[in-house]
């Protein structure tokens, strides 16, 4: 057993790191809501050119064949930066349910190349409704991917407008009713658990963008002549955001691996686990990072609501915290 | 990333899950401490026996020579056995492993870790809790003997130890972490009392040691003289581990007991069963996580967990905290014959946030070692 990132993903995560601070630094990120889209096609594109939109789609039909690991360590690092790019939406759960059952090799290679794919959810942002109302991680032009009970279905929406939801920067679409059915065979569990564990792995860089933010303005901020972050009321804060960040880290990491190669019992455990807890634990980071900075916090021009909003969003998407609760805790009833 | 046993690691689980299905004990664990304590140690010593303690222990302390994840399948496989609890002091070998002289090792680690001479750690004292640095008790030089005065508190498992690492003030003037020495204290020595602590739940599992001009020889100084502040953060660094101290198994268990008591009913479970098993099930494998990320951080290393370890504290501390709450809401029926016992343990899942330096000790340490912010004011 060996719990670490390979050297290779320690280069991804730099990679990612820098992409980050190149694109989404200062006041770029406010433009992402109001730019139509220029931002956001900008930097797709350079995430197309560094082979990072294709981790999960397979090299033979064309992407990079990447490991779920790999393309957590990309969206950890672009959440730390509130990347307002699609990345949970297209380049893992799209990409991972266009891998179920057979696969949909075309519109795989066509995702690797930065086609725009669209992941379909019902109006709680879930995966079980029956019926699936809402492009999640929308583009213009996207295609929609909704996942049956053994296969992937790729659909050409029927677009019914924008839905003002709480973060701007990942929009959401209404589309024309899509039927979808629960996953059933193990691939299709497994594609959810993908899913899952993605939107941890960039729920996770939003709680981490919030600490390291927390502890660089505790550090130099004063009042009472010295500065706040030697209080320990501000101390115990960031004590708080530090475990809740490294203790995500372990899960979603651990949740990466399994999904790939555990069995698909502990993977799903695993990923359910990750989603429930990360979600928990990035909306308490972001909010507690707000504590901190104090009033500049909760201003429109400072980027922290952007950040709370995202972390709401992708503690939302693919069941909240109840679809993974249930699974959890079936699990342990079935144990018990 | 490969969370998969490597054939020696699959071999290892193999002959420990195979001895594992031949030695458990029939009995269940008896719930009061003064039943739990001898069945507890019969059964550590069973698996002392079996080869399956002291895992990262050198082969010549009696140890087995392996490593951290090693460990890490042990706690897996006694959790999945639902076995009895492991004793919680195997840390204490630790220090002696580390500063002991040859003597010191080849006297005292083999029994230690055979639980045929149990131990205990003398730390805290009645004005020293929080600031263990403010300790009072004295060993004074007399030829070659040092002779111990002072008072000792919340000593867990006192009233079964036959020896305490003991913390003492050797040097009054030095500054006063250098001033501190540990030293390897007898329980059967002249001048020492020992009181149990009744704890709210009935268990009289601390104790308070009175040392009055206690003589140890002088080769039972463990380290330098200046060592004993280094000693005593070794100690409490491995004490915070879930898995050096036994707990991940045991929550293991707790949860699946938990699990056994409210999925009795017929109906499909609600929705509070649904988040509050749910959740506490998340928890435990988020603490199964991060200890194996923590162990093999270790592995690789070849260094004793740093001031990270009290991130894995406030985690094993939320994950006791959180079970514990959970069985009470889930067990609300008055009538059910297992609220009591939960009720025991969630009365003692209470101490977690206190014991080995507390939670708001944890959060200072990493505030200012891991996070770096600027030291405050105490």
């Amino acid at each position: 057993m060996h719990f670490a990132l390979s050297d290779e993903q320690l280069l991804l995560q730099q990679l990612a790191e820098d992409v980050g601070v190149q694109l989404f630094s200062g006041a770029a990120i406010h433009a992402a809501g109001t730019d139509g889209g220029a931002l956001r096609a900008a930097a797709w594109k350079r995430l197309v050119e560094l082979d990072l939109v294709g981790l999960l789609v397979p090299a033979d039909v064309g992407g990079a064949g990447g490991s779920l690991t790999d393309a957590c360590v990309v969206a950890e690092g672009l959440g730390r930066h509130v990347a307002p790019l699609p990345y949970v939406g297209t380049a893992i759960a799209a990409a991972a349910f266009l891998r179920v059952g057979a696969g949909v090799p075309e519109a795989q290679a066509d995702l690797a190349a930065g086609g725009a794919y669209s992941v379909l959810l019902d109006e709680r942002l879930g995966l079980a409704g029956g019926r699936a109302v809402l492009a999640f991680d929308w583009s213009p032009g996207a295609w929609g991917v909704a996942l049956g009970a053994d296969r992937a279905v790729v659909v050409d929406l029927v677009d019914e407008g924008p839905l003002d939801d709480v973060d701007p920067v990942h929009p959401l679409r209404r589309v024309a009713p899509v039927p979808t059915s629960s996953p059933a065979t193990e691939s299709a569990r497994r594609a959810v658990a993908a899913a899952w564990t993605g939107a941890a792995a960039y729920l996770l860089g939003l709680a981490d963008g919030a600490l390291c933010e927390a502890v660089a303005y505790a550090g130099q901020r004063e009042q009472y002549g010295r500065p706040i972050g030697s209080f320990q009321a501000i101390q115990h804060i960031c004590a708080d955001m530090l475990v809740d960040v490294e203790t995500s880290r372990s899960i979603v990491y651990g949740a990466s691996w399994a999904v790939d190669a555990a069995a698909v019992d502990e993977a799903e455990r695993l990923a359910a686990a990750a989603k429930a807890y990360v979600g928990d634990a990035a909306v308490r980071v972001c909010e507690a990072g707000i504590q901190v900075l104090g009033g500049i916090g909760v201003t429109r021009e400072h980027g922290s609501h952007l950040r709370l909003r995202s972390a709401h969003l992708h503690n939302a998407a693919f069941g909240g915290t109840d679809a993974p609760l249930a699974v959890l805790a079936t699990g342990a009833l079935a144990d018990g | 990333m490969d969370l998969r046993d490597t054939p020696a690691e699959a071999l290892f689980r193999a002959r420990l899950r195979a001895w594992l299905a031949e030695n458990l004990p029939v009995e269940p664990e008896p719930a009061a401490l003064a039943e739990r304590w001898p069945y507890m140690r019969d059964f550590q010593r069973r698996l002392y026996q079996g080869g399956w303690v002291a895992l990262s222990y050198p082969t010549e302390v009696g140890g087995q020579g392996l490593g951290p994840m090693e460990e890490a399948i042990l706690s897996q496989e006694l959790g999945r056995a639902d076995a009895p609890s492991m004793l919680p002091i195997g840390h204490l070998g630790r220090p002696l492993l580390s500063h002991g002289t040859t003597e010191q090792r080849t006297r005292y680690l083999p029994p230690l870790l055979a639980s045929d001479e149990i131990w205990c750690q003398g730390f805290s004292e009645p004005g020293a809790g929080s600031d263990l640095a403010a300790l009072r008790t004295r060993a004074v030089r007399d030829r070659g003997d040092w002779v111990i005065t002072g008072q000792k508190v919340w000593t867990s498992y006192g009233v079964f130890a036959d020896y305490c690492l003991l913390l003492a003030r050797t040097d009054p003037d030095a500054p006063r972490h250098r001033g501190i020495s540990a030293f390897i204290v007898p329980l059967r020595s002249a001048g020492v009392t020992v009181r149990p602590i009744v704890l709210a739940n009935g268990d009289e599992e601390f104790a308070e040691v009175h040392l009055d001009d206690v003589r140890v020889p002088a080769e039972n100084l463990l380290g330098g003289q200046t060592d004993g502040w280094r000693i005593a953060m070794d100690v409490v660094s491995y004490e915070r581990g879930a898995v050096d101290i036994g707990y991940l198994a045991k929550f293991e268990r707790y949860l699946r007991e938990l699990a056994a008591h409210v999925g009795r009913s017929e109906t499909a479970p609600d929705r509070a069963v649904v988040r509050g098993l749910g959740r506490a099930a998340g928890m435990v494998e988020v603490l199964r996580m991060h200890c194996l990320r923590s162990l093999s951080e270790r592995a690789n290393g070849g260094r004793p967990p740093g001031a990270e370890s009290s991130i894995d504290k406030l985690l094993m501390t939320a994950v006791e905290q959180q079970l514990m709450s959970t069985g009470l809401d889930l067990l609300d029926d008055a009538t059910h014959p297992h609220r009591h016992d939960w009720f025991d343990r969630y009365l003692y899942g209470r101490a977690a946030s206190i014991y080995g330096g507390s939670a708001q000790i944890q959060r200072n340490i990493l505030a200012e070692r891991v996070l770096g912010l600027p030291r405050g004011p105490r």
